[in-house]
């Protein structure tokens, strides 16, 4: 009988051979008892152990790492944008990686550790990432920031807070709803938002108005329906909110959110201060 | 993939906090360095190497600093968890040190076949190697593995190979 190389053995360990050359292992195998060890090498060091380090997969990202990726700042996302040099294929090739169209199981903390590209999240769903010069995209990347496209822009405009408001074309299913409006640390203007598509996937994020007009998004996370949270009931019953959102809020937020007036007067007077 | 990062990371440090350090770590230098990945590339091969190098990185400066990775000490780490618990925790601090101990290129095979499951020929496809380089080097990878796990059966009583298979 010819050599069977340990090539061979893990092959068939691993299930990767045909059925001639699987017959032709078991074969030696049955003629040779003391092959049985050489199998077990490989047998023992193959997807199972691959199951020993498994938890990652079970289990949310830890809000420590998300912390952390976000920095200390509530601008820091903007920071983990400027690190990434202009690149935008880097960019959507990690967005993809990160936040397949088909998410799943995961959790969506875990769609949120580089929370600005995490916001393409809910753009890739939508089918229009890749496309940032369609008048359609809900988002585009300038100079490494993402800024949102005419149709949020003009909701964030213009909705009050708790409208909401469908967006592109009907049949997308897009709806964008402001959830508080404030002025952050640095004075711009800021807007609390959820997305829903018609999958039924929420977002959150926040928009700040830059001196320009435009919506800058600084954060945007996907909504987790944490079932383990909700065990624990961290997530309070008919709030659904991302911590990343949260904590960016907290950390950007001057004072106390807008009240319904004031936020009416900054519409009308299409946020510019209106002391 | 986040996820799937952190396991690769898992499996090098034996340890999550230390795991979700360098996913950080590996994060952040992504994207420093993202100018230096080719579009069209597998991301998740091109992330590991950053997450191995992050790692042989850190052992390097805690090899300077004079800190001791002891494995043994590493294996005795008991919580009141069950037996089984103290036996899988054993387990996998002496395969993430075995690990870790690999040329990186064996380590990230092992890492996308065993971890990730890629079938071979996925995986020479994403390290763009022929597949008898592949199944060459992550045969002997697995058998200094196992060499590995074996002779340290004898060292760890409560060592339970069963728990593998």
């Amino acid at each position: 009988m010819s050599e069977i190389t340990d090539e061979l053995l893990m092959a068939y360990a691993d299930g990767e051979l045909d059925g001639a050359e699987q017959r032709r292992i078991e074969l030696y195998l049955a003629n040779d008892p003391a092959s049985a060890q050489r199998l077990a090498m490989f047998t023992q060091t193959g997807r199972d152990l691959g199951r020993l380090f498994d938890q990652p997969m079970r289990e949310a990202i830890p809000e420590r790492l998300l912390q952390t990726v976000l920095g200390p700042s509530g601008q820091s996302a903007t920071a983990t944008m400027k690190l990434a040099p202009r690149q935008p294929g880097f960019l959507t090739a990690l967005i993809e990686a990160f936040f397949p169209v088909h998410t799943g199981w995961q959790s969506a903390a875990a769609m949120t550790a580089l929370v600005v590209v995490g916001g393409a999240a809910g753009w890739t769903l939508n089918n229009t990432h890749g496309n940032q010069s369609a008048s359609s995209s809900l988002a585009t990347l300038v100079d490494g920031a993402l800024v949102a496209g005419r149709d949020i822009g003009r909701v964030l405009d213009g909705a009050p807070s708790k409208t909401v408001n469908a967006i592109g074309q009907q049949a997308a299913g897009i709806t964008v709803t402001p959830s508080l409006s404030f002025q952050s640390v640095s004075g711009s203007y800021c807007r609390q938002y959820e997305l829903s598509n018609m999958s039924g996937s929420l977002f959150s994020g926040v928009g700040c108005r830059t001196d320009s007009g435009e919506w800058r998004i600084e954060v945007h996370s996907q909504v987790s329906v944490a079932p383990r949270a909700e065990q624990k009931g961290i997530a309070p019953a008919g709030r659904r909110s991302s911590p990343v959102v949260e904590s960016a809020v907290d950390r950007m937020i001057k004072g106390d959110a807008l009240g319904s007036a004031a936020e009416r007067a900054l519409i009308d007077n299409k946020w510019r201060s209106t002391q | 993939m986040l996820p799937r990062l952190r396991r690769f990371a898992y499996s090098l440090t034996g340890d999550l906090d230390r795991a979700d350090d360098l996913v950080q770590e590996t994060c952040v230098r992504a994207l420093a360095s993202a100018g230096q990945w080719q579009a069209g590339t597998r991301l998740d091969s091109w992330m590991y190497r950053i997450a191995q190098n992050s790692w042989f990185d850190q052992m390097r400066a805690r090899k300077v600093r004079g800190e001791v990775v002891d494995i043994d000490a590493a294996a005795e780490l008991v919580g009141s968890d069950g037996r089984d618990v103290i036996e899988h925790r054993q387990t996998l601090s002496l395969v993430s040190s075995k690990l870790s101990e690999l040329p990186r290129d064996q380590q990230l095979l092992v890492g996308l076949v065993c971890l990730d499951g890629l079938s071979y020929k996925e995986a020479a496809a994403a390290l763009d190697l022929p597949i008898g380089t592949v199944m060459s080097r992550l045969a002997r990878a697995r058998s200094a593995l196992s060499q590995a796990l074996q002779s340290d059966v004898q060292k760890v009583s409560a060592f339970n190979l069963g728990k593998l298979t």
